[in-house]
Order: structure tokens, then sequence, then C-alpha cells
């Protein structure tokens, strides 16, 4: 506060000096030329008059009474008081009036100009011409008055113009207060403002309109910052929250995908090895029937035997393992809520281009089987949809319809509920379609997916008596039908399967 | 005007003065007189007749009326001539002047700047009156003195 | 001399049960496949059927479906690799050997057994079976 009055007081009051400077000596002697000279005409112009005139009063006198005339009007032209000498000289002889306060001897050539000479008197001789001998008068005035006056004016100007100079520096002091005033309480709240407070309101009261503008100007400035910055954190705080809650559904997803297919590796992988595990186990068990018991070779079949053993507990351990985690009891439940569920999840993933739609077409018919899976296929065909369609974007439909008979011909006729999952994607063609159940087959580029996802669709569809249909279009987009047998649930079975979705 | 300017211009004029006096010696002391060509009616003129023709006002001498001419030849005389001659300020003289002419009833004085001008129109016109240093005319036979105006 | 059919996609599997059944002294016939599992039934009449559940083509559950309508008194053993889960997504017929092996006793068999199962499991399950 006070730097910045002082700063300004300096600059203001740098500015008034110059211009006082400047300004006050060219003022003072303009107006005592002025004062001067308008004096120096008040003064000289009735003193030629006045001398004339005495000087043909002397001429008009008359000639036998001259002296004593000339002696009375000398007198009486000291007897004005602006008179200090009166002299009339004939050549031979100087009259002098006696009340004259300047001697004979201090009088001097004429004066042309009022104030040229340091003794103060302003001389004028006239010669007069006279029927007998000319004379010449000469009169001495006194200047000191006027040029006392001269001094006063001078003063009066010279102070004046001092006191114009300390008012303007008063005015720049005043002024500088003022306009520092409201300019320090802007940059106290422009300060709050930039230290994080917005809400700093700027108010600078101050009686300058320019001041008031700015003010009025610069407070809308905040206020829009204020809403600008509001709107953006909001909006940050939104979009951390969704990317947390996308971040976290992917991963869940991700995990779900890995389990499902680690089941599906134990599940393939188990029936293979267990085919191939009953030679190995019948064989040396047959062997060691054959053999006699405390034989070296028993010994070994022995150790076969157990081993084989051995591994077809570790199967089944590895199979209880994925069974707990992905075969849950069959319940008869509802398909809609199970594909609401898993489309809430997959809107939180898929990107903004693509539309997901859903047509739920009543209640549908209840299933039996796990709702776990049955999200499983949701989410699978739903991602291989939008993979289809990341780049170009469009639309996602998932629609679910009741169909009696349905016109496919590797499933029985009957009630089934169909879950149709179509995207305007890319489309495949026939040689895709061919093996697009096949377990790692899979168009999209490695690391992308686990080329598992439709090999486990329809592995879960088919585990349900249910069938799976694919048809494509090239550059138009693919449709996944799937049909599920509709179970006949007891009474309350629907409600609890609906249930279990959640 | 008639102070700060005049100061200096005074200071100049005192300094040739004494040049002047210096080269005449100190027999002959500057003296301004009135004067006439040598065949003008013109007898004597007195100061108050004086003021009244260098004011402008008509001066009759047997009926024609006399010519004043300013003589501007030399610096000193027009301090001197408004001192001694019309006794009036300068800017008192110019309002003066401006009145008379105004009203028709003066006319304004001619001025002259050179003293062979001067000479000139004395010569030519035997109404003209006019004022020059003494010394320019003690010598003349065409001129006449009719008065001292100033003496130093 | 009791006779018994087995029946598996699996030629080495086939040939381990024969072994294990003939060294108990029993006839023993091995198909291949449903189908021909089907013409060896009525070609050699066997008492006992020892019969894989997931196979290509015709099921074993249709076999076993078969045997129950045709030969009612034949004995079925119904036999599956796996354990109780797979989406057994190499065959796409063949989701859950638990499902299937749990639908095999539904279509009749009398007896099953999960690979792999030992030589006496197997004997006990066929003596079980054996007309007296």
């Amino acid at each position: 506060m006070e730097r910045l009055i002082n700063s300004l007081r300096a600059r203001l009051m740098s500015v008034v000096l110059v211009i006082n400077a400047a300004l006050v000596p060219l003022l003072y002697l303009g107006v005592s030329a002025i004062v001067e000279e308008g004096y120096a005409e008040q003064f000289v112009n009735p003193v030629r008059s006045y001398s004339r005139l005495v000087a043909d009063e002397l001429e008009s006198a008359d000639e036998a009474d001259f002296e004593r005339r000339a002696g009375a009007l000398l007198d009486s032209v000291v007897l004005t008081g602006q008179v200090v000498f009166a002299q009339i000289d004939d050549g031979q002889r100087k009259l002098r009036s006696s009340l004259s306060t300047v001697p004979s001897a201090a009088a001097r050539h004429d004066d042309f100009s009022f104030g040229s000479q340091a003794d103060q008197v302003y001389y004028i001789s006239h010669p007069v011409k006279r029927a007998s001998r000319p004379v010449v008068l000469r009169l001495g005035f006194d200047e000191s008055l006027t040029l006392e006056r001269i001094a006063a004016a001078k003063r009066r100007v010279l102070a004046a113009l001092l006191a114009f100079t300390s008012a303007s520096i008063a005015v720049a002091i005043w002024l500088s207060a003022v306009i520092a005033r409201p300019m320090v309480r802007l940059q106290e709240a422009a300060k709050r403002v930039a230290g994080g407070d917005f809400h700093a309101q700027l108010q600078m009261r101050s009686s300058i309109r320019e001041v008031q503008e700015l003010n009025h100007h610069l407070e809308r400035m905040r206020q829009e910052l204020v809403g600008t910055n509001d709107r953006l954190e909001s909006e940050m705080r939104e979009r951390g929250v969704s990317e947390q809650k996308r971040l976290d559904l992917e991963r869940r997803l991700l995990h779900r995908e890995r389990i499902a297919t680690i089941g599906t590796l134990a599940g393939g992988v188990a029936h293979e090895f267990n085919n191939i595990m009953t030679p190995i186990l019948l064989y040396s068990q047959v062997a060691l029937a054959d053999t006699p018991a405390d034989s070296a070779l028993a010994k070994d079949l022995t150790r076969i035997v157990v081993a084989a053993h051995r591994a077809r507990n570790l199967v089944t351990r590895i199979l209880t393992f994925s069974r707990e985690m992905d075969l849950p009891p069959a319940t008869v439940f509802s398909l809609r809520p199970t594909v609401e569920e898993a489309l809430t999840l997959l809107r939180a993933i898929v990107p903004a281009n693509i539309e997901i739609a859903f047509h739920p077409g009543g209640e549908g018919l209840p299933v039996l089987g796990d709702p776990s899976l049955i999200h499983q296929v949701v989410i699978n065909l739903c991602t291989n949809g939008y993979q289809a369609m990341r780049r170009s974007g469009g639309r996602l439909a998932v629609s679910l319809c009741v169909v009696e008979n349905p016109a496919e011909s590797q499933i029985d006729p009957g009630r089934y509920t169909m879950l149709e999952v179509s995207d305007t994607g890319h489309g495949v063609d026939a040689a895709v379609i061919a093996h697009i159940f096949e377990p790692f087959f899979t168009t999209r580029d490695v690391g992308d997916g686990t080329g598992l996802g439709l090999s486990v669709v329809h592995g879960i569809v088919t585990s349900m008596g249910g069938l799976i249909t694919v048809e494509s279009v090239v550059g138009r987009g693919t449709a996944f039908r799937v049909y599920l047998p509709a179970a006949a649930p007891p009474a309350g079975a629907l409600e609890e399967g609906a249930g279990a979705t959640n | 005007m008639e102070r700060s300017s005049v100061l200096t211009m005074r200071r100049a004029i005192l300094f040739l003065l004494l040049l002047g006096i210096a080269a005449h010696g100190r027999a002959s002391p500057d003296t301004v007189v009135l004067v006439v060509p040598a065949d003008s009616k013109v007898i004597d003129l007195d100061s108050i007749t004086v003021r009244k023709l260098f004011l402008g006002l008509p001066v009759l001498i047997n009926g024609s009326p006399l010519h004043p001419l300013r003589n501007r030849s030399d610096a000193r005389f027009d301090s001197i001539f408004l001192q001694q001659i019309v006794a009036m300020s300068q800017s008192a003289y110019d309002r003066q002047m401006l009145i008379g002419v105004n009203r028709q009833r003066s006319m304004r004085p001619v001025e002259i700047t050179t003293s062979a001008r001067v000479l000139d129109e004395l010569y030519s016109d035997p109404n003209a009156v006019t004022f020059m240093w003494l010394r320019d005319v003690e010598h003349n036979p065409k001129m006449r003195v009719i008065r001292i105006l100033w003496s130093d | 001399m009791a006779c018994i059919l087995v029946v598996d996609d699996e030629p080495e599997v086939g040939e381990a049960i024969r072994r294990v059944l003939e060294r108990a002294g029993f006839s023993v016939a091995v198909a291949n496949s449903a189908d021909l599992g089907l013409l060896a039934l009525e070609k050699d009449q066997p008492d006992i059927i020892v019969t894989d559940v997931i196979m290509p083509k015709v099921h074993g559950l249709e076999l076993i479906k078969a045997v129950r309508e045709r030969y009612p008194r034949v004995r079925v053993i119904a036999i599956s690799g796996g354990g109780s889960f797979g989406l057994l997504s190499y065959k796409p017929d063949a989701i859950s050997t638990h499902a299937y092996l749990a639908a095999a006793r539904e279509a009749g068999a009398e007896e099953i057994l999960t690979k792999p199962f030992d030589m006496g499991d197997l004997l006990a399950a066929v003596r079980r079976q054996l007309p007296n």
C-alpha cells in the first residue's frame, strides 16, 4: 500500500514539479513584464504631459514678472508631491525651487524611459522659448512610489504562483492516494484470487469513474473465472469418478474372463488328460497284478500306479477349483435382469461413439442355468460386437424375445428365449464364421483378447441346452442369436432366480 | 516596453552619443530643433501649436495647412518626439492617433526614416515642418530653425 | 462266459479296458464309435456294455437309450473322461461330463465310472452287473 502510494506520489509529484519549474518562472516573467509596462505607462504619460504643461506655462508667462512667476510655479510644481526637482536655467543662472528635495548637483540628463536610473528620479527638460532669452525647464519626478507598487505587484504575482505550485503538489498527493487506494484494494483482491480464493469479491469504492468501470470489468472477469473454475472442477471430479469406475469394471471383467479361460482350459485339458490317464492306470494295474508281488518290477509298477493316482487327484482338484469358481448350482431365472446388469457394465466400458440399445421384449421366459454364465455370454458377445465397431463407431443392439419352435434345424422344437446381439461393424466372411467358435480363434490383434470369448460363449450356451448361431455380412455387421430353452419352474423359483443375479 | 527594452536601447544610444561627443567635441551639445524650409511662411510656432501639428490637427498659416514630417531617421528622435513634442507615452500617442484619424479630424504625420528623404521633403514642400539635429541644419541656408525642442 | 462290449472313441482306452476284462476272463469286443457299437450289439449280443458317454457323431447317451430300448437285458456301465466341469471346446458336443454322466444315469446306465478309473473299480462294477 505504502509502496504503491509512494511511487505513484513520486511520479505525480515529479510531473507537477517539472510543470511548475517550467511554468512558474515563465509566468512570473511574463506577468512581471506586463505589470511593469502598465505601471511605466501610467507613470510616463502624465509626467510628460505635466512637464509640457509647466513649460508651456512658463513660455506664456509675462516677461516683466517672469522671475517671481517662475519661482512660484516651481514651488507649486514641487508641492504636487511627485516632483522632487524643479529648476529653470537661463544659461547664466539657475533658478531652483527651495522645496526641491534633490540638490542641483545631483540633476542628470533627461530620462526617456521609466526606472532606468538608480536614483529613482525621472528627469525631463524643456527648452522654453522666450522673447528675451531662452531658458531650460528641468523637472525631476519621483519614481519610487511606482517602483514600490511594481515590486508589490510582482510580490503578489510570485505569491500567487507559489500558491499555485503548492496547490498542485497537494493535488498530486491527494490524487495519488485517491488513485492508489482502489488500486491497492484491487491488488489485494487479485492476490487472493491468484492464491486460489476465487470468491474474494473485488470492491474498489472510488469516485473515479474509470476506476469504477475497471472494477466492474474485473469483477465480471472474476465471476466468469469462478464459474469456469467450478465447472472445470466438477467436470474433473465427474471424469475422475467415471474413469475410476470404468477401470474398476474393466479390471473385474478381465478377471472374470481370465477365470473363465482357466476354467475352460482346465476342463478341456482334463478331458484329454483323463482319457490318456485311463490306459496308463489300467495297463500298469494289469501289469502289477501279473507280476510277483515282491519283484522289483512290481515295485516299479506300483510307483506308476501311485503316480497315476496322484495325477488323477491333481486333475480332480483343478476341476474342483474350476467348479467352485465357475459352476454355481443351476437355478431358474429370468434373463432380463441379468442382461440389463451386463449392459450396465458394458456401457461404462464401450467408447462414446458406440450406442448400445436394449430391447427387452417383455420379461422373457425363465431359463435354467447360472446367471453369471449368461452374464458372461452377454459380455463376450457385446465385446465382440464393439470391437468390430471400435474405429468406425456404430450401434450395438441387444434384444430379448420368446420364440416358439425356432427355424434352426439343430435344435428341438419348443419354447425358447432368444437373445440377439447385433452390431453394425465390419462383419466377417464365411471362412471366419466356420471357425468363429473355435478356441484360440481370433481376428483381433495379439494381446487384444484371449480368442476364447466366443468358444466360451458357445460352451455355456450348449451346456444349457441352447444354441448359438451367427449371421454376418461383410461391411454391414454381425448378429449372434442365442436360443435358450425355457425351463418349467416351480412356483416362486423365478423370483429366486432373478434375485440371484444381483 | 517603456522600461526593459528601451533600457538596452538607451544604453546603446548613450554609447553612440559618447562616440558622437568624442567626434564633435564638447563644444556642440546634442540639440534637436524644429525646422522649416527657408522659403516657408512660418515665422514662429509656439509649443502648443507644435503639439497640435504633430498630433495631426490642422494648422493653417496664411490659409494653407502645414505638413508635419515625423523624422525617424535617428532612433533617438522617437523618444524626443514623444517626450518633448507630443508629451505622451508611446501608447497614449498611438491611441490619440487612432482616435483622431478615426474621427477624420486629424491626419497622421508623414513618417520618414532617412535624413536624405527628410531633406528632400523640406526642399520640395514649403509647407513642411520637421525636426532634426541642430548640427545638420546649422549651416544649411535652405532651412530655417524655428525653435529648440530639446537640448542635452 | 459273459460277453462285454466296450465302446470308446479313444482306441487306447478301449484296448486298455479290453486287456483288463479279458485278463479277468471275460469275452470282450471293442467298438470305436457309437455306430459301430450298435452293430456289435446286434452281432455279439453282449451281457454288459461299457460305453463312453461323450463321443462324436452319435452320442453315448443315444447309444444308451438305444440299448435300453432294444436290449433291455443288457447292463450299461457309462464311463466318461474329465471331472465334473468343462466347457469342452475341443468337442463342442461334449460340454459337461458331470451333466452327461447324470444324463447317462437318467437314460438308464446301471453303473457310472469316471476316467481314469482303477482296474478294481471296473471289475467290481462289471461283476455287480453280471447275470447270475
